[in-house]
């Protein structure tokens, strides 16, 4: 899923401190999968802001919103008659959602509430990890189905850099495991060691970010 | 270029005889003199001196400048390259620079992450974006074609091929080390000329990890140079052996060091039984000395490990 | 939870909040807040203190609460094992958050008990309320003095 951190609370009590009504815009998918933008978050948040704004002596009116999804407009419109009564939008979602509200009022800012960071798994109760970074050729195929490219800190495609540690841990992190160690245990439980043996080539990062922005036209799906 | 042989490590490699190259990092500043400095120390020394690229992900004087200055003061450089900075639009027109600047040697490597910033001791810049557009291995095949074809990554073709001595890094002790030969193998098949490892202090593990490259025929294809460093306290070794990954230093080395009365002597004394453990591994075509911020001791080192005086290897007509 | 963060309409000294598996008596608590004349308390008695959730416990603050007391169960009597570790961590969250808008975080606070009488909650509340309000005074002191 696509995972976001909590902003820090005095970017948005500096920027909501400006209006005296503010809607907060929870979004229920990825954003409630990571506890940062769901209804528990929302309603933490309204109160958090609330008291903070109160106490500073300039009072805004928060006015929570869930939207089932921020980054499809028909979910948007749902909620367009709460969002016409405010002055300004703290949005919850991810970088996605928060746009789509943001385009949807050309006079409304719209502020983020967190910061979208990463496309995670979540491993356990209050942990997520990394698994895919969107770089638009996916070379799954060749790693055994770990991704270096979002697991290493390096995103090396060759093998394991020197400084892995003896543990098997990444020197960057020692909480991560190499990534690379858990390739070629991989490769090696399989018998297929030298398949990681052929040098692979620099790759072609075009289909990502780096290939300017994206822009998909599929006209067997269009009307 | 006031006798500078900027191939030397080529030709001492392929006349067959046993390599030596050092490392000068450059400051943390501008000024040239401190490079000149250390220049003039170590001239004549080695056949190569490394010089790092922002290692440890710290600000330094770039490594084409201060390879530049090593080439003014008479010191053969290896320039070396990390991907953490540059894409490979910029490493291409860096090599490129520094071939026009007489640099002729060159050590690929991926570089120390951002976050390394000299393993805490500075601020450094974690916050910085790191570019890893390719990795060590895919840099050596592209400056391989810059240097045999002439040709570019993205396949056009410049004025004239770049004719440099590529080499690069190997950590043979690192897990998983059942791929760390094979990760050498890539690396030669890719283009590395020669080889400079991580520090040995453990000689029976690395002759082993050396017996399967030669095993698989890559001591034959590329020159090996295992990697010793000074020895200056039995604290400064057991912190290689905590947090270096991939040094390992037995237990006995570090009391041995702990006990002596003379730490500098004792120092020397292991440097010199590595430098002969090492040497007599068939397959290792030279040495690379280090002394981690005490360069001083590298005179010395080399005076008594009986490496100098370097050997006099004629220099070809068409080195112009 | 809901209901009666809902019936919280004013602004008391103290909100209350215990586990039922801890609280001896629980009948006298009603008669035990109410002796208490000095300061309004607000009791809620609780399934498991893990049932509160850190909106719970801001929209209380936020609703006029001075001070919260949570009283828990120690970590090893929590009768769903990890729930009294996990609010321990969420008063810690909730906290944190107040330092992050200038608040006092001691206007919350946990307390872990075996075992409590209602007469031994409401000096707790007390005490907390004693503490939520140390830093407010000694704010005001160094807004003064500057």
């Amino acid at each position: 899923m696509i995972f976001a951190e909590r902003k820090p609370v005095e970017e948005l009590i500096e920027f909501a401190g400006r209006y005296k009504r503010v809607a907060v815009a929870g979004c229920a998918t990825c954003v409630a999968e990571c506890a940062v933008g769901g209804e528990e978050e929302v309603r933490a948040l309204v109160a958090l802001l609330g008291m903070a704004l109160r106490r500073k002596g300039t009072p805004v009116t928060f006015v929570p919103v869930m939207l089932e999804r921020q980054c499809e407009r028909e979910f948007i419109e749902g909620a367009v008659e709460t969002l016409e009564g405010v002055e300004a939008v703290i949005s919850l979602a991810c970088g996605i959602g928060a746009q789509a509200l943001a385009e949807r009022f050309d006079m409304k800012p719209v502020f983020p509430g967190v910061n979208t960071s990463a496309l995670v798994i979540r491993e356990d109760d209050g942990l997520w990890e990394s698994r895919c970074a969107a770089c638009g050729d996916c070379v799954l195929g060749e790693t055994f189905g770990l991704c270096p490219i979002a697991r290493c800190a390096k995103g090396l495609l060759n093998g394991p850099c020197g400084g892995t540690r003896e543990n098997g841990k990444c020197e960057v992190n020692e909480e991560m495991d190499c990534i690379w160690t858990k390739i070629v245990e991989r490769a090696e439980a399989r018998g297929e060691l030298d398949a990681l043996t052929e040098v692979a080539l620099p790759r072609d990062w075009s289909n990502s970010r780096h290939g300017g922005q994206k822009r998909v036209v599929r006209e067997e799906l269009q009307r | 270029m006031n006798g500078a042989d900027a191939g030397r490590l080529k030709r001492v490699l392929e006349a067959g005889a046993f390599a030596v190259t050092m490392e000068v990092g450059p400051p943390r500043g501008g000024d040239p003199e401190a490079v000149r400095a250390k220049a003039r120390l170590l001239k004549g020394l080695a056949d190569g001196f490394n010089v790092t690229d922002n290692q440890t992900a710290v600000v330094r004087m770039s490594s084409i400048a201060a390879s530049r200055i090593l080439l003014e003061e008479g010191l053969p450089p290896i320039m070396q390259m990390t991907c953490r900075d540059r894409n490979r639009i910029a490493l291409q027109s860096d090599l490129l620079g520094a071939w026009a600047l007489g640099i002729r040697t060159c050590l690929c490597l991926s570089g120390d992450h951002q976050k390394a910033g000299a393993g805490g001791k500075l601020q450094g810049h974690p916050g910085a974006r790191n570019v890893f557009d390719v990795d060590s291995v895919q840099l050596l095949r592209i400056l391989r074609a810059l240097s045999d074809q002439g040709i570019q990554a993205g396949g056009d073709a410049i004025d004239k091929p770049v004719p440099m001595l590529l080499g690069a890094a190997w950590t043979p002790l690192a897990p998983p080390e059942a791929f760390r030969v094979l990760r050498l193998e890539k690396k030669i098949r890719a283009g590395a000329d020669f080889i400079q490892t991580q520090a040995v202090y453990d000689v029976p593990r690395f002759a082993k990890a050396i017996a399967r490259a030669r095993e698989r025929g890559l001591t034959e294809k590329a020159a090996i140079l295992p990697g010793v460093i000074v020895p200056r306290s039995a604290g400064m070794l057991r912190y290689m052996h905590n947090n270096v990954p991939g040094i390992q230093v037995p237990d006995e080395m570090i009391a041995r060091m702990k006990d002596a009365s003379d730490k500098r002597e004792e120092g020397f004394l292991i440097a010199l039984e590595l430098i002969e453990a090492v040497r007599a591994i068939p397959g290792v075509r030279g040495i690379h000395l280090q002394a981690i911020e005490a360069e001083e001791l590298l005179p010395e080192l080399a005076e008594r490990a009986g490496l100098l005086p370097r050997p006099e290897i004629p220099r070809e007509a068409e080195e112009a | 939870m809901e209901k009666f963060i809902a019936s919280c309409e004013k602004s008391y000294d103290v909100v209350l909040l215990c586990c039922r598996r801890c609280l001896l008596n629980a009948e006298e608590l009603t008669e035990a807040v109410e002796r208490e004349t000095a300061l309004s308390i607000k009791p809620f008695i609780l399934p498991c203190s893990s049932r509160v959730h850190p909106s719970h416990l801001l929209r209380l603050l936020e609703r006029g609460a001075k001070a919260i007391e949570f009283v828990a169960c120690l970590e090893t009597n929590c009768q769903l094992l990890l729930g009294s570790r996990r609010v321990e961590r969420r008063v810690q969250y909730v906290q944190d958050l107040l330092t992050e808008i200038n608040e006092n975080p001691e206007r919350l606070g946990l307390t872990r008990r075996q075992s409590i009488t209602p007469a031994e909650l409401v000096e707790l509340a007390k005490e907390r309320l004693a503490k939520s309000r140390d830093v407010f005074t000694l704010e005001v002191k160094d807004a003064d003095s500057v």
